[in-house]
């Protein structure tokens, strides 16, 4: 089983992280409140802000390391991230987004690209730009174009928080059939009640910088560490019986 | 202004009925409008299609539009070559003193350009800063058409370079990041994300660049001189036949203005849906 893990600590602006997560296929789910550091987690995953000292490795490769001057460029993590805002390609169509990171001849990085979109249920929109795609469509044609690659694991920002009530449900559950089918580690980073109990994962909660309470949803629900938690899971404060 | 200052325009907004301060606006947004457009208008009116054809036919033209178009041509090309990468440097980076070189680029715009030419004199002159050095190398660029184009490149880098900068950090960072998580180096990230999206604004700094480079008369004047056919471009020829032949510098100005019109026209905010 593929297992990602991470002992880093991360200075950015304001924000002083010093986090350790180990997350294999069952995933995790991270949640939060505003400005805890659960973006700047993945960034420093994927290579995208430097840690200013631990270890990343996945199934033992060893992606960052600090003290072995190891930073292994974005490129070559293989890791997908899908932030919030999706982060398609603007001026590419869907299918050209999703063939972006396939290699190969043009045609049959195209040919891939659409049938994958197809599988996702998004095939009838391969040729629109994003701007003319819903929220829906829109998260499904980023999560196509971050399986595409066949990616080690998935770090998933928030992919829930830019849809409207309607399509949130039927998203969701399709995104979490997705992710089970793919018996890869995922990181989903969430904010609401409802979606982090649909992950059925284990759950890391995140606090200025620093993983206060990490465990099961029901032992979380069972013993909230913080008032946060108990907030977010709707259960009794810290200290209440 | 001063507290007097504002109390007496208090006095007068409250003196003077709504229509007489619209009226007032009229006047004086007209009157400085009408000041704008007077010249331009003088430039067609005063000479006849008759003229400008005799003008374009004098002697100083052909080689002044054909050094102009050349010297140009090969400024943009180095602005952008070089300027390119600086701007995508000046527009992802949160360094300070990225912030401070992006300051110090706008220098030439507000340098007058006598001042532009005296100091690329001192620097690359034959006894300027470096001239014995590039003497050395053999190169002697004052007074030649290598200094046409190092005059251009000095006024007209900041119009480029801001809006490339501009264009540059506006692109969102996620773009970026995804893009290398899907396996692509630095270099296909720039050239297939960031270039496309940063076209439009790379398109009009460089049209922008190419006109002030296009108009660019004291600095060349006083580093390259007005030599015919090797220094004298399209503005300079112009100050050079109003001694000789007013309606050859009338053709030369009126070649120059369409041509400014013609980037206004291009560079216009266009309205309408975007893709994006």
């Amino acid at each position: 089983m593929t297992v990602l893990v991470a002992n880093i600590a991360v200075r950015a602006g304001a924000l002083d992280l010093e986090i350790a997560l180990e997350v294999d296929d069952r995933g995790l789910v991270l949640v939060g409140p505003n400005g805890a550091g659960k973006t700047t987690v993945l960034l420093a995953m994927v290579g995208a802000r430097r840690p200013s000292r631990g270890r990343i490795s996945i199934a033992g490769d060893v992606l960052f390391d600090g003290d072995g001057g190891i930073d292994r460029p974005t490129e070559e993590r293989g890791l997908a991230y899908l932030p919030q805002s999706y982060a398609l390609f603007p001026h590419l169509t869907a299918a050209r987004n999703v063939a972006f990171g396939l290699r190969g001849p043009r045609a049959e990085r195209i040919a891939r690209a659409r049938s994958l979109l197809d599988r996702l249920g998004v095939g009838s929109v391969a040729d629109r730009h994003p701007g003319a795609l819903s929220g829906g469509e829109q998260q499904r044609v980023a999560l196509a174009r971050a399986l595409a690659p066949s990616p080690r694991a998935l770090l998933l920002d928030e992919p829930l928080a830019a849809l409207d009530v309607e399509s949130r449900q039927s998203v969701r559950a399709f995104l979490i059939a997705e992710l089970r089918a793919q018996h890869r580690p995922f990181i989903v980073v969430a904010h609401d009640r409802d979606d982090v109990r649909a992950f059925a994962a284990p759950v890391a909660v995140v606090e200025r910088g620093r993983i206060v309470q990490r465990g099961e949803l029901a032992s979380l629900e069972a013993s909230p560490a913080t008032s946060f938690i108990a907030h977010l899971l709707g259960g009794p404060g810290p200290g209440a019986d | 202004m001063g507290r007097s200052g504002s109390l007496l325009l208090g006095l007068l907004r409250r003196s003077l009925p709504r229509n007489a301060w619209r009226a007032a606006g009229y006047v004086l947004g007209g009157g400085l409008l009408a000041f704008l457009v007077m010249p331009v208008v003088a430039l067609f009116v005063t000479g006849s299609p008759a003229d400008w054809l005799a003008g374009l036919r004098h002697p100083i033209t052909a080689p002044a539009l054909c050094l102009s178009l050349m010297t140009t041509a090969v400024s943009l090309g180095v602005l952008v070559a070089f300027g390119t990468p600086l701007a995508w440097w000046l527009g992802r980076s949160e360094a300070r003193v990225a912030r401070v070189i992006e300051t110090l680029v706008q220098l030439p715009i507000v340098v007058p350009p006598a001042v532009a030419g005296l100091a690329l004199l001192l620097a690359f002159g034959r006894r300027g800063l470096i001239g014995p050095l590039l003497e050395g190398a053999g190169i002697d660029i004052a007074f030649s058409t290598i200094a046409v184009v190092l005059a251009q490149v000095f006024v007209a880098a900041p119009f480029y370079i801001q809006a490339a900068t501009a264009a540059f950090a506006g692109i969102d960072e996620n773009l970026l990041v995804v893009a290398r998580t899907l396996g692509a180096s630095p270099a296909t990230v720039l050239f297939r994300i960031a270039l496309p999206l940063a076209r439009r604004g790379l398109i009009a700094g460089a049209a922008l660049a190419w006109a002030r480079a296009l108009g660019e008369f004291g600095a060349t004047l006083m580093f390259a001189g007005n030599l015919s056919g090797r220094t004298q471009t399209l503005p300079l020829a112009v100050y050079t036949a109003l001694e000789s032949d007013v309606r050859a510098a009338q053709a030369l100005a009126v070649i120059l203005v369409v041509i400014a019109l013609a980037i206004i026209v291009f560079l216009r905010p266009r309205r309408g849906r975007h893709r994006r």
